[in-house]
């Protein structure tokens, strides 16, 4: 705020109303100070406009780019796989092995179900390497 | 910009119905502005691209609760502001030790290269809060009360954040400034 109450960082920003921008622009003509001020405000302005704009060094990934599209694994339903995989062990128990109990086959439809939990933990790390090699292939062509 | 904005509004409009290609072609238009923002704000080449891949893919997972899609850059630059404002969080003991650059000694014309490096030493020697409404005011121009939306800050914070850093531009630039 100048010393005659003139916002002239808001005027020289172009956030000043109309009205407030005429009386502003009609002191500016008789106070040499309120000028001097302004000249310095849209100095410092020119200057930060001379402020090189960078290029992006490579583009972002776009969301169709096969990167980003769900792995067969992860477009797997946890629930659906394990329901998938409790029914595969009734059909082998049925046709393959002699009856067991119930909580046998519970123990071993548990067993097959974490082990098929862990290797979607290893196909998701998998994926993440996949993407980075993918990004970095991206750079080097750019390169 | 009221054909960019309706341009805009059309692009989203279309992602949000499922149309990828759209959404594509938002991110070439706002690529660029948005890692300029981040590469003021952050001031490391490969975290302001990190962060841009990840505020496209944010904006673009959350483009469905966009509820005025002709605020788009400001949703977008806000955004962005919590992305690069997390990173720098994390980052905080190494940036502060990151050494403190000068500006270009000397009085005189210089070359827009030099000119260049001047303001983007200057504008290093502000804190976050100075630089990003610089960056946001004079590189954006965003108003003081869209500034206000994307930095959810009150419009007199941005105000005296903006006004404090251009008095101490104007002191470290006289020198180079263009009159």
């Amino acid at each position: 705020m100048s010393a005659h109450n003139i916002d002239w960082n808001a005027y020289a920003l172009g956030e000043m109303e109309a009205s407030g921008r005429r009386d502003a622009a009609a002191h500016m003509v008789i106070c040499e100070s309120c000028r001097e001020e302004l000249a310095e405000v849209e100095a410092t302005l020119a200057t930060l406009a001379m402020l090189r704009e960078e290029e992006v060094p490579r583009r972002i990934a776009f969301v169709s780019d096969k990167v980003f599209e769900p792995r067969w694994w992860q477009k797997w339903n946890p629930t659906f796989a394990a329901a998938s995989v409790l029914a595969a062990a009734i059909v082998v128990h049925a046709f393959a092995q002699p009856p067991v109990a119930d909580a046998a086959l519970q123990a071993r439809v548990q067993v097959m179900t974490e082990e098929m939990q862990d290797r979607m933990v290893i196909f998701d790390q998998m994926d993440r390497q996949l993407k980075q090699v993918y990004m970095q292939q991206i750079s080097l062509r750019r390169q | 910009m009221i054909f960019r904005e309706v341009e805009d509004r059309d692009l989203i409009a279309k992602a949000r119905r499922g149309d990828v290609e759209a959404y594509n072609l938002l991110v070439s238009r706002w690529e660029k502005r948005v890692f300029n923002y981040l590469l003021r704000l952050v001031r490391n080449r490969e975290d302001a691209l990190d962060v841009s891949q990840d505020v496209f893919l944010k904006a673009y997972q959350n483009l469905p609760k966009l509820a005025e899609p002709e605020k788009f850059a400001g949703w977008l630059f806000r955004i962005a502001h919590n992305e690069a404002f997390s990173l720098l969080r994390k980052k905080r003991p190494e940036s502060e030790l990151a050494p403190e650059t000068h500006v270009a000694a000397g009085k005189g014309s210089l070359l827009p290269m030099e000119l260049s490096l001047a303001v983007e030493t200057a504008l290093n020697r502000l804190n976050e809060d100075q630089r990003e409404a610089v960056l946001l005011k004079v590189y954006q121009g965003f108003k003081f009360e869209e500034m206000a939306e994307i930095l959810e800050c009150p419009v007199s914070t941005v105000k005296s954040r903006l006004y404090t850093a251009l008095d101490l531009l104007k002191a470290t630039l006289a020198p180079q400034a263009i009159r």
